[in-house]
């Protein structure tokens, strides 16, 4: 994806996996939200417009097995990536069988999945989620100009 | 008398923060130097914290080394300079759901956590809105998602609507909707009958967007960083000023890097800074 590019110092520069991690953490972060709405009255959320999202990215993470990584860190990111889609997966279809699962179940699979994307993170030396456009330097680094704008002008 | 203290508690910092991110408006300005903090906030037996900072320990830390922010300080160590441990926090007051003021959630298991119903609401909208919205998600942390899921199945997490008085007594709630984040709140602590600080969030940063660069001919220079708008940043800092009489020195910007200019304060062995904006009548200084 063009735009916004993290500064930190990739361990794989696998493009693929790298997406495949912030797509999972995504992920982590919409069955999160449909736990605690589940857990939550009155809480005003388009269910089913993030039910569909997450199917998307489940989707789009597809555990291919054919792929070539370009490297092994790659391969071994991924290798926690699929673990955690697949807990995500599962936590995401308790959900929505709704009551008859126990709320230790789905969190625990959270958990796990959190855990495992954090592995992948570490490995891969990259963030799960972009900060660039609230408190992060984009890699075109701000640099001082003396033709600074001013304000107003 | 007072009956609250304060203290803004300095627990990392980033000397290459983008000046434009402060500045609406600020473009090709460089980097500035900026603290990141919380505020603690003592009345009778409840220990309140504005704020839990982030977790250098997760994917919360990994995105601060990657934007140079260094010094990161476990809050047990941070805290004791006030005498307090990370159990002893009986509150903590989220001004939004950035990954540099949630995420350090976890440290304090005993709190009760109060952030406004909007700000969930509004990240879960974005994150159904799909990937053409994602720069709408920067700053949020799933991590943090999951912390706050699990405080909510343990019945620590109070979703307030608008206006909240009394949290703990003097400490109030406001809503600060459509600025930084859509559900945004910023903090009033009535020290004293007539005596009130504000304590700003990132609705406010520095003093500069306060006041602008002239004290005689004052102006709002809004953060650059806005979920929200740049008017609505503009009309709640003017909120913030009627509620100080316009004495903008009340207002107390978390990221304000020369608050020890106005308060009393000191630097900590590990370099961080402690400032102390209220003393109740029956606490000891810590600066
Ligand atoms: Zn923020």
């Amino acid at each position: 994806m063009a735009g916004f590019r993290y500064l930190c110092t990739a361990a794989s520069d696998d493009s693929t996996v790298r997406e495949q991690l912030t797509q999972l953490g995504e992920l982590l972060a919409i069955v999160s939200f449909l736990k605690l709405a589940s857990d939550t009255r009155g809480l005003s959320i388009q269910s089913p417009l993030l039910h569909e999202r997450a199917e998307a990215l489940l989707r789009a993470v597809s555990g291919r097995r054919d792929r070539q990584w370009t490297d092994d860190i790659a391969a071994h990111g991924h290798f926690h990536l699929m673990s955690a889609r697949s807990q995500l997966e599962k936590a995401l279809s308790a959900l929505r069988r709704g009551k008859l699962t126990g709320h230790v179940k789905v969190m625990t699979l959270l958990t796990g999945a959190r855990s495992e994307l954090e592995r992948a993170s570490a490995l891969l030396g990259a963030a799960i989620f972009d900060a660039s456009s609230c408190c992060a330097i984009h890699t075109n680094v701000e640099e001082t100009n003396e033709k600074a704008f001013c304000l107003g002008a | 008398m007072k009956k609250h203290s304060v203290w803004v508690l300095e627990y990392s910092r980033s000397p290459v923060h983008p000046v434009s991110g402060v500045f609406y408006g600020a473009h090709n300005q460089g980097t500035m130097n900026l603290p990141f903090s919380y505020v603690l906030i003592k009345i009778g037996d409840a220990v309140v914290l504005v704020d839990a900072g982030h977790d250098a320990g997760d994917f919360g830390g990994r995105i601060a080394d990657s934007i140079g922010v260094t010094g990161w300080t476990h809050p047990s160590v941070v805290l004791a300079e006030c005498g307090v441990s990370p159990e002893d926090v009986t509150h903590v007051i989220l001004t939004h759901a950035h990954f540099d003021h949630a995420g350090g959630l976890k440290y304090f298991p005993n709190a009760q956590i109060y952030m406004q119903r909007k700000e969930l609401e509004s990240w879960m909208w974005i994150l159904s809105k799909g990937p053409r919205f994602r720069s709408l998600q920067a700053g949020l942390n799933p991590a943090d998602v999951l912390y706050l899921t699990q405080a909510n199945t343990e019945g620590r997490l109070t979703l307030v609507d608008g206006v909240y008085s009394d949290v703990v007594p003097g400490v109030h709630l406001r809503p600060a909707f459509d600025t930084h984040t859509a559900g945004s709140q910023y903090v009033v602590v009535e020290t004293a009958p007539g005596s009130r600080l504000v304590l700003s969030g990132d609705v406010i940063y520095t003093y500069r967007n306060l006041v602008g660069d002239d004290l005689d001919h004052r102006q709002f220079i809004p953060p650059g960083l806005a979920n929200g708008s740049q008017t609505r940043l503009i009309e709640t800092a003017e909120e913030m000023m009627s509620i100080v009489d316009d004495d903008y020195r009340h207002v107390i910007p978390m990221h304000e890097e020369k608050l020890h200019e106005y308060y009393p304060s000191k630097l900590t062995a590990g370099g961080l800074r402690i400032v102390e904006i209220a003393l109740a009548a029956e606490d000891e200084s810590r600066v």
